[in-house]
């Protein structure tokens, strides 16, 4: 089960297994974005590389209006996998349980 | 455990749940198994997409302290993931390619990959070593 929620505070919340399945309509869903977002991963219980896809392909597309995603809520497992992804680099992190 | 799989994004979902049934009787913890789940999705998918594979079966054992995930890729075209180029994942966000990442991520998780092919069959053992 995947699912892509908008929080009444314009977030954006990812809920489930974000894997290969769901690369189309999340696609659809993040290529509609515009202006800088907060994801909220609390309930991403998993990701592959492309959900990372996803993520990688719409942070390039919103840097061209100085726009950007910021990860928020996220668990450990996937907090590695984006580290060892270099997305550390490339997006705003924040493991659950930050401040 | 083996069970097979039509070779299809679409039968990722029932391919996780063999997985975390796998886990679970394994008693492996979160950690491993999300990486056991991850290795076995982009293994897969790449079967299904570079390999054009038609069907592919999945067989988890745990040996000594060793979990093996062995992917058999039916019908399929020749593709070694052993040999892919690792992505370069310090480049700057203008530089970074989606892409390449998945075979990164099961090298990242996994202490051994291998991979055989003969008669249109492919075949990649991955092990993990436990604790």
């Amino acid at each position: 089960m995947f699912d892509i929620r908008l929080r009444e505070d314009g977030g954006i919340v990812l809920v489930g297994r974000f894997d290969a399945a769901q690369v189309k309509s999340a696609d659809a869903f993040f290529g509609a974005v515009s202006g800088s977002k907060v994801v909220d991963c609390k309930d991403l219980e998993y990701i592959s590389s492309a959900g990372l896809a996803v993520l990688l392909r719409t942070q390039k597309r919103l840097a061209g209006s100085g726009a950007k995603l910021r990860l928020v809520q996220i668990n450990r497992h996937i907090f590695d996998i984006l580290r060892y992804s270099g997305f550390d680099q490339i997006f705003e992190l924040e493991a659950i349980g930050s401040p | 455990m083996e069970k097979r799989f039509d070779a299809s994004v679409d039968t990722l979902q029932a391919a996780a749940d063999f997985a975390n049934e796998f886990c679970a009787q394994e008693r492996l913890d979160p950690a491993a198994e999300f990486a056991v789940g991850l290795a076995i999705e982009e293994i897969f998918t790449n079967l299904v997409k570079y390999g054009r594979a038609t069907s592919i079966s999945i067989r988890l054992q745990r040996v000594d302290a060793e979990i093996r995930i062995t992917l058999t890729g039916f019908d399929v075209d020749p593709f070694d993931p052993t040999l892919a180029p690792s992505p370069v994942v310090d480049l700057p966000l203008a530089e970074r390619r989606p892409g390449g990442l998945g075979l990164h991520l099961v090298r990242s998780l996994m202490d051994r990959m291998e991979y055989a092919h003969s008669d249109r069959t492919s075949t990649i053992t991955l092990a993990k070593r436990m604790g």
